[in-house]
């Protein structure tokens, strides 16, 4: 079984972009243990030849066709974002990545 | 030590569709910053992806022209990475079961001809386009969730060459099949490359570097040569590569290290729980078998067979779609198929190379070199001439017969008016014709030179030379007489 640490909460923190108090990574660490015990049990069930399932609905997926729709308004939806100018949203500078 | 250079090379395609992969707002290149972008494309929450049908047909129709195998049972997923031109934080994409598996390009490079696999044919979306001021950041969301198939080829690579010839033939097929435009420059085709170097005769790859920001063919070829012969200096040094991303600059010409790439990426890709996966049946793919048109290898085929052209000269008239319909139209049009191909290898694609331009971007139509090639064949301009009027035409776009009009270029066929002139320069000229009497042949090529002087180069040469001749005989009948 794969123990759960404190170094793989605070990895897996950054890879999501989050930040974590110290209680906070207390909590994940539980959560996250758990988590992995419960994945344990199922281990346990036999899925010799049953095919992989990728999504829980059985549904058919349904494709569109490729014809345009009117366009929204395009100030409305700049004018939900914090910050735009000139028909750009705007967001803090990432330049020197 | 001889080293030898292993590249492979990931090519991102937008696909010719007239909406984005999930919502229905328009493609188009060109539009007003976020002028094409809904609450699909711009992820807002409680929004839902609706896959588009055609997106998926010229995926599966390119995965066909490149020789792929098609995954039947297929999906999306989610590749996670943080970045504002990336709306949900996440890009739908495929991970596991690619459209296409296991295709090939054919390619020739000094007259040796090479197989380069391809591992893998996806479809994903593409993302936004980010524009750094002084200000902040300014995102336009026109490109993101346009449909991008991604090609991986294996590392079968072993040059810049090489990688160049690969992608005009992946670029020529693709543009053929009609699943995109492939312009490099509106970044409708973008291509990174992983290089990296081995002494001859190793089997494991070296340390490989990607390269990104290569705009044009020429880029390609030209980073990939810098960037493997920096890692020969390198390694020649003692020194090691680091796995790191790369950026072309084209000004310099060098590669400049971007970012470290010490530990592979987590893009903690799962299936994207809101679309379910989908099958593609078989009818679907021989139908969309049965519309791929005809591809360059087959076009090549075709000229040396049908047309009798060489096969360089073919394989040059079918690299790029739209020279090779242009030509097919001209012929269409009339004219001997020699001379036309000839006329669009040397004279048209000597201009655009100059030009730096497309056949698109020139106002001249197949019917008008048409009618010019047949202006030359039935003798009312001369080859040198129409040399002119082509320049004129390829520039204007106005039709060969009036640019000969207007300017007076009608090639001069009118005998008498000729032979005015051939005894003007003969007379003119008593040590040419003393030359050729004494059978220096080249002096009547001279004497030719003259008339066409005289008549601005519009005298029909043919003519201009027999009557020169019948002059020339006429003087010698003279001195020999009595």
């Amino acid at each position: 079984m794969i123990a759960v640490t404190e170094d793989m909460v605070r990895e897996i923190a950054q890879a999501a972009a989050i930040t974590l108090t110290p209680e906070e990574t207390a909590h994940m660490l539980r959560d996250m243990q758990e988590i992995v015990q419960f994945v344990e049990r199922l281990k346990a069930v036999d899925t010799e030849g049953v095919q992989p399932t990728i999504h829980p609905v059985a549904l058919v997926l349904a494709m569109r066709d490729d014809v345009p729709a009117q366009g929204h308004p395009r100030e409305a939806l700049l004018a939900l974002a914090p910050d735009a100018e000139g028909g750009y949203f705007r967001v803090p500078s990432v330049l020197g990545e | 030590m001889t080293y030898e250079t292993v590249v492979g090379l990931e090519v991102h395609v937008e696909l010719a569709t007239k909406t984005k992969l999930f919502c229905e707002c328009r493609t188009d290149f060109g539009a007003e910053p976020n002028a094409n972008t809904c609450p699909i494309c711009l992820a807002h929450p409680g929004t839902l992806p609706r896959l588009n049908e055609e997106a998926v047909a010229l995926a599966i129709k390119a995965a066909l022209s490149l020789g792929c195998e098609i995954t039947r049972e297929t999906k999306f997923d989610r590749k996670h990475y943080f970045y504002p031109d990336l709306p949900k934080a996440y890009q739908m994409s495929q991970f596991d079961r690619p459209i296409g598996q296991n295709g090939f390009v054919e390619i020739e490079v000094d007259g040796e001809k090479k197989r380069i696999r391809i591992e893998r044919l996806h479809l994903e979306e593409d993302a936004g386009k980010l524009v750094h001021t002084p200000a902040g950041t300014l995102v336009d969301f026109n490109r993101g969730g346009v449909p991008l198939i991604e090609i991986v080829s294996a590392p079968d690579l072993r040059s810049g060459k090489e990688a160049r010839a690969y992608l005009e033939k992946l670029r020529a097929i693709l543009a053929y099949a009609g699943v995109s435009d492939v312009r490099m420059e509106e970044g409708s085709l973008r291509c990174d490359a992983n290089v990296s170097v081995r002494p001859l005769g190793e089997t494991r790859f070296g340390t490989k570097t990607e390269i990104k920001n290569m705009n044009s063919l020429s880029s390609v070829e030209k980073a990939i040569e810098y960037e493997a012969a920096r890692q020969v200096e390198v390694l020649a040094q003692g020194g090691t590569i680091r796995q790191e991303t790369r950026r072309f600059d084209e000004a310099r010409r060098v590669t400049v290290a971007m970012r470290a790439k010490e530990t592979a990426a987590d893009y903690r890709y799962f299936p994207d729980p809101d679309m379910v996966p989908f099958t593609i049946p078989e009818a679907w793919i021989d139908e969309i078998r049965a519309s791929i048109p005809e591809l360059p290898d087959e076009r090549r085929g075709r000229y040396i067979e049908q047309w009798g052209l060489s096969p360089y000269d073919a394989g040059v008239l079918t690299l790029e779609k739209d020279v090779s319909d242009f030509f097919e139209a001209t012929v269409a049009a009339g004219g001997d198929v020699k001379t036309i191909a000839n006329w669009m290898m040397v004279e048209v694609l000597g201009y655009l190379n100059k030009h730096q331009k497309t056949i698109r971007d020139v106002p001249m139509t197949p019917a008008h070199l048409a009618q010019l090639v047949r202006l030359i064949e039935d003798g009312t301009i001369s080859g040198r001439i129409a040399k002119t009027v082509f320049q004129e035409m390829i520039e204007s776009g106005a039709d060969p017969k009036s640019i000969v009009e207007a300017k007076g270029l009608l090639q001069i066929q009118d005998v008498s008016l000729l032979e005015e002139v051939v005894s003007r320069v003969v007379e003119a000229h008593p040590q040419s014709v003393a030359d050729y009497l004494a059978g220096k042949e080249r002096a009547l090529g001279h004497l030719v030179g003259q008339v066409m002087k005289e008549t601005k180069g519009k005298a029909n040469p043919k003519l201009v030379n027999d009557l020169l001749q019948k002059a020339l005989e006429a003087k010698r009948a003279d001195h020999a007489g009595p």
